[in-house]
């Protein structure tokens, strides 16, 4: 019984471990101007494809709950809204009202952006942050304190970022019986001779290297959930490798997952930013030396 | 720093919801891969790339061209900044397209409103590419199939 207890206790505490206010103060800032970028450069398709409502087609969510159709002005409000609410949110004035009313109206965007039938796998991670920092409530950059509902804010963050990766490795599995047949399969052929650019189109000449890369791919994703439990350098080297893999996908096929991307960003000790901005500014307010404290 | 760093902890409802709303959407998540849906976006399946591809099989990409009013045939832009839906849109609805080509009539509309100067489209072209693989070689040049058609409604 104790036992079970025990175990209890350590789930609970590994999804609420405290993390320090002025790390949030940071990621907030990352999330909700990175938000923006979304709306205007990657799921800018929601203006456009308003005007092509017949196409329609929503998910689960668009259907069971009662969300409007998409029209123009709809479209454009939504908009209004988001970059409003991102920049007070970033700001971490009122973070739960501006951050919740940023929920409700990038959820309806999502929707949206992915109702016309190609539903995008890059989102996860930030819709997940955008619904779960609102919980966390003030975070000041000059905080010293840590939280521990910003700890469960954050593991959920990190977890959808895993995620991402390790629930693809079980989809290949599901679809081709065994993880074998799609890594030794042609996807990659596939992909390159349907979107890949110059850079690497030489590569389908020589299906045996691009076999090499999908074992390599999918062992990086069955192994993901690890990260979960790295610490310093090695953490450092995963963020960089699956970084460095998103690099290589959108020079070879100009897929990016940008917006999982930004959200590695919540497995840094980004408190640390904080002191070198604020010597920045220093710097900046006042020329010509350092100022002495006594 | 004047005071000790302090840790704020939650409080017991506070955790109880955190916990009941993270065990739901994890949950919701596996079911999403188990059963290979993105009908549960966000939390659908991440089913980028998954599908398996023979090495002796085949590739297909579908396109759209449009006769245009000054009588040019045009590779009508399937992107945000082109119609507004994207490839990978109607790839996805190809079935419900082929039932019904006159769904496309908003491709032709989107087109002409978000271009009010351009060339408008009179007729819209569903197109399919097949190359063959062999060994995970491309065989010769690919196949191209007319998928559907519709005649613009002004």
């Amino acid at each position: 019984m104790s036992r079970a207890l025990d175990a209890g206790r350590a789930v609970v505490g590994w999804w609420t471990r405290p993390v320090p206010l002025a790390r949030v103060a940071v990621l907030r800032v990352a999330i909700y101007l990175f938000v923006l970028y979304d709306i205007f450069r990657l799921t800018n398709d929601v203006i456009p494809m308003a005007h092509a409502p017949d196409l329609y087609h929503p998910t689960w969510v668009g259907r069971a709950l009662p969300l409007p159709d998409p029209s123009l002005p709809l479209a454009q409000t939504l908009q209004v809204v988001i970059v409003v609410g991102c920049l007070v949110a970033a700001t971490g004035f009122l973070p739960r009202l501006a951050g919740w009313v940023v929920a409700v109206a990038y959820l309806q965007w999502m929707v949206f952006s992915q109702g016309y039938g190609y539903v995008s796998h890059d989102h996860l991670a930030l819709i997940v942050a955008v619904v779960v920092l609102p919980t966390i409530g003030r975070a000041r950059f000059t905080d010293a304190d840590s939280s521990e509902a910003a700890g469960w804010a954050f593991r959920c963050i990190q977890v959808s970022v895993i995620a991402t990766y390790f629930a693809s490795a079980i989809v290949k599995w599901v679809r081709s019986g065994s993880p074998a047949t799609w890594a030794n399969g042609a996807v990659f052929i596939w992909a390159i001779m349907r979107r890949g650019s110059d850079l690497v189109r030489w590569t389908i000449d020589y299906p045996w290297l691009l076999i090499i890369a999908q074992w390599g791919l999918i062992i990086i994703e069955f192994l993901s959930p690890v990260v979960l439990w790295l610490k310093g350098r090695a953490l450092y080297l995963a963020v960089v490798t699956f970084a460095g893999f998103h690099l290589m996908t959108y020079l070879a096929l100009g897929i990016h997952f940008l917006p999982t991307v930004i959200c590695w960003l919540a497995f840094l000790p980004l408190e640390r930013v904080v002191p070198v901005a604020q010597r920045l500014r220093e710097r900046v307010t006042a020329p010509g030396g350092s100022r002495t404290v006594s | 720093m004047s005071s000790e760093p302090a840790v704020r902890r939650i409080s017991r409802r506070g955790l109880a919801w955190r916990l009941g709303v993270t065990g739901v959407a994890l949950v919701i998540l596996t079911m999403g891969q188990l059963q290979d849906t993105n009908d549960y976006f966000p939390l659908g399946s991440l089913s980028q790339y998954a599908t398996p591809r023979d090495m002796d099989g085949t590739v297909r990409s579908v396109y759209m061209l449009a006769d245009t009013e000054s009588g040019e045939q045009v590779r009508v832009p399937l992107n945000p900044q082109g119609v507004g839906v994207g490839r990978a849109d109607i790839e996805a609805q190809l079935d419900r397209i082929v039932d019904d080509p006159s769904l496309l009539q908003s491709i032709a509309d989107s087109w002409t409103e978000l271009h009010p100067g351009a060339d408008p489209y009179v007729k819209l072209y569903v197109m399919r590419d097949t190359y063959q693989l062999r060994d995970g070689i491309q065989q010769g040049e690919p196949d191209v199939e007319e998928l559907t058609t519709w005649e613009v409604r002004r």
